[in-house]
């Protein structure tokens, strides 16, 4: 007995120090990475500016390729912090009005794109047991995705609805976007994969693979579904909070 | 578009590059006043100490060399010859407990150093303007 407590006291030392090391990666992460590159694009906008009037085509599409790299890094960097910080924040398990949640980040979307026509969908009295922050955190993730991935549809279709399985705690989000295919499913979650060309569609690849780490601290799954040119789904299940305290 | 001639800015920046950005995106938005540099924490607690004349404004950077920009901001509340300046923290971390420590320490206003240069500008511009028109402070005693 007296082993066991003194290997997890070992094991509890033992995640402190790492999460300490993490922040410290993450801290240097935001300030170091970022310094260099606000001087790369700042100095590159600074020359192009100063200098427009002697520089040629090929002179401005350099400038602007230095510019787009730098901002690509830029986001990568954001998003390997929200990452981080998404396995770091501590969590407050809550009975939540999922309904509500998806009501108030589609809002949101609907706000700032009034020229978009969507269609929205949410189930009313959709409920769940899980942290708010990160919960709203991964809605974003998934309203974000489907709302790209509907930019080139006449009229998006965009639904959070309960499984329909009606597996306990699973919901899902489909659009009816450019969809992917599904050979690539296993890729989905992968931290900087992209299923689509890069000009197509910004972003840094990052976003599933937060929705994702959201969904595990969860101890839940997320999956995906799709078919290209017909839309995409993206379900997770949460177990509740009765099957987490057991 | 000009502040009282007489007001200067104290940037504390330890980082050449910023530094150079700094002083350009003010020049670039019309702002011509004279900016005092300090490059460590260290060096910007000597200068604090020796000015007899104030600055409108110090921009402070977080990760400074020697002392700390929180340990500056510390001199600086608690030193009474300085301690009602105006002070922006201009950093480039966004993390929570540098947020969280600043305030507490008692910062007017934290902006985090935008990577896009346009934003940078912006941010340089809307600064210069809040605080060295805007803002009002009182007077020497």
């Amino acid at each position: 007995m007296e082993i066991l407590k003194q290997r997890l006291e070992a094991t509890q030392a033992d995640l402190k120090a790492t999460k300490e090391e993490l922040d410290a990666l993450c801290y240097a992460i935001s300030h170091d990475l970022r310094a260099p590159l606000r001087a790369i694009r700042g100095f590159g906008s600074a020359f192009a500016k100063k200098y427009d009037g002697q520089l040629d085509e090929v002179g401005r599409d350099y400038i602007q390729r230095i510019n787009a790299s730098g901002a690509e890094l830029n986001g990568l960097i954001d998003g390997l912090l929200t990452l981080s910080r998404i396995s770091r924040e501590p969590m407050d398990r809550k009975r939540l009005n999922f309904s509500q949640l998806a009501s108030s980040v589609t809002s949101f979307y609907l706000k700032r794109s009034p020229e978009r026509k969507v269609n929205l969908l949410v189930t009313p009295e959709m409920t769940l047991d899980g942290d708010e922050n990160l919960l709203r955190k991964m809605l974003e993730i998934l309203v974000d995705n489907a709302w790209k991935y509907t930019a080139k549809v006449p009229v998006a279709e965009i639904q959070i609805r309960p499984h329909s399985d009606s597996q306990k705690n699973a919901f899902t989000i489909s659009d009816n976007g450019i969809g992917f295919d599904m050979k690539l499913a296993p890729k989905l979650f992968s931290a900087f994969q992209r299923l689509h060309h890069l000009s197509d569609f910004q972003g840094a690849g990052l976003g599933l693979a937060c929705a994702r780490r959201i969904v595990h601290r969860h101890g839940g799954e997320i999956w995906g579904e799709a078919t290209p040119g017909e839309g995409a789904s993206f379900s997770f299940h949460l177990p509740t909070r009765e099957a987490v305290i057991s | 578009m000009m502040a009282h001639s007489e007001s200067f800015i104290f940037l504390v920046e330890d980082n050449p590059n910023d530094e150079k950005l700094t002083l350009l995106s003010l020049r670039e938005n019309k702002i011509l006043n004279d900016v005092v540099v300090a490059r460590d924490g260290a060096e910007a607690i000597k200068m604090l100490q020796e000015m007899e004349r104030l600055p409108q404004l110090i921009l402070l950077d977080l990760k400074l060399p020697k002392v700390d920009g929180l340990e500056v901001l510390k001199f600086i509340r608690s030193t009474e010859k300085t301690k009602a300046l105006p002070v922006v923290i201009f950093t480039s971390s966004s993390e929570q407990s540098d947020l969280f420590n600043s305030y507490n320490l008692g910062v007017n206003s934290y902006v985090q150093k935008p990577v896009e240069f346009e934003n940078f500008l912006q941010a340089v511009n809307r600064l210069g303007i809040y605080w060295l028109l805007l803002n009002r402070t009182p007077g020497p005693k």
